[in-house]
């Protein structure tokens, strides 16, 4: 396929299309990754399913294996109780000579001058205009502003992408991607018209051939309505959108009698995977 | 349940866009699409509301 867009983000990453696969913990794995790449996008390796130093550099590894082309890293910082060991992930990425870098989730200063070191883009994923103006100013490359209509962690303003990303466009001079709702090429268009240079797209690439979710998992998505998804864990300031199941309601129905601190404990999160 | 399939076992990440995922075609596949049909938006769609 040709190039229909050229944007500061095709430009700037070396990219053909302005769609980016955004780090999504498990399914971002390398056959994903490389056939994004590969498509003309970018394919970006979230570093935390790979655990260790010698797992993302075998990731990494991998990935090159199947594609030549330019693909990114994503460093997410949670808010743990056991601190991880960012900086071994982040030496992977400098000394494989990663040059795309989506970081997410804490402010990434603490880490940003060690990833940079060796020449790496970042690209910084928040979800309000307050938070990608700050990345911006500690010297984040490229803001991925996440609407609240997105998967995983939207925030807790609530803010949708059709007023976040323009909001946010005016607010940066660095190239804005939008992120939360987009899977088709309407959303492309729009989010275009809306200010971005590019989009972020997870869920609509965790239902194609390459992604390694289980098929009945890729049916569901297809049967899926948009009213089927929920809030979990907003009781804790620390929402997330998942999918519409009992494990879900429970969650809820638990924060609403104030049994948050036990339902929603790192043993619950990890049979989520 | 992402790797087993069980959709009731856990909490899946999944995005309001759902409700726009139709298929589950190749990703070269899914980026073609995408690209010709923006294309048609702006060139066809777009380029007739001002043209």
């Amino acid at each position: 396929m040709k190039q229909v867009f050229k944007t500061r983000v095709t430009e700037e990453l070396g990219i053909a299309h302005p769609i980016i696969q955004g780090g999504m913990m498990w399914v971002s794995q390398p056959e994903l990754v490389a056939a994004v790449s590969e498509a003309g996008g970018l394919g970006v390796l979230t570093a935390l399913t790979f655990e260790t130093a010698e797992g993302l550099a075998d990731a990494i590894a991998r990935t090159r294996a199947l594609t030549s082309k330019p693909f990114g890293v994503n460093l997410t910082f949670l808010p743990t109780l056991v601190p991880k060991d960012y900086g071994s992930l982040i030496d992977v990425v400098v000394g494989e000579g990663i040059g795309i870098v989506e970081t997410a989730g804490r402010n990434p200063e603490p880490y940003l001058e060690r990833i940079k070191s060796g020449g790496a883009r970042v690209i910084h994923k928040c979800t309000s205009v307050r938070h990608a103006k700050k990345a911006e100013a500690i010297g984040c490359d490229f803001i991925s502003i996440d609407g609240c209509e997105c998967a995983g962690h939207p925030g807790e303003d609530d803010i949708a992408s059709l007023v976040l990303v323009p909001l946010t466009a005016d607010a940066v001079k660095v190239p804005v991607i939008a992120s939360g709702g987009i899977a088709d090429a309407r959303g492309l268009v729009a989010a275009l018209a809306l200010g971005a240079e590019a989009v972020n797209m997870g869920t609509r690439f965790v239902a194609t051939r390459e992604s390694p979710a289980h098929d009945g998992v890729k049916e569901w998505l297809v049967r899926a309505a948009e009213t089927d998804t929920m809030y979990v864990m907003r009781s804790l300031r620390n929402t997330e959108r998942v999918l519409r199941n009992e494990v879900a309601e429970k969650v809820v129905e638990l924060e609403s009698a104030a049994a948050t601190a036990c339902a929603c404990s790192p043993a619950a999160r990890s049979r989520s995977a | 349940m992402l790797a087993g399939g069980e959709i009731e076992v856990g909490l899946m990440p999944a995005g309001q866009s759902v409700g726009l995922v139709r298929d589950v075609p190749t990703v070269g596949e899914l980026l073609d699409r995408i690209m010709a049909e923006a294309q048609r938006i702006v060139d066809g769609r777009l380029a007739g509301m001002t043209g």
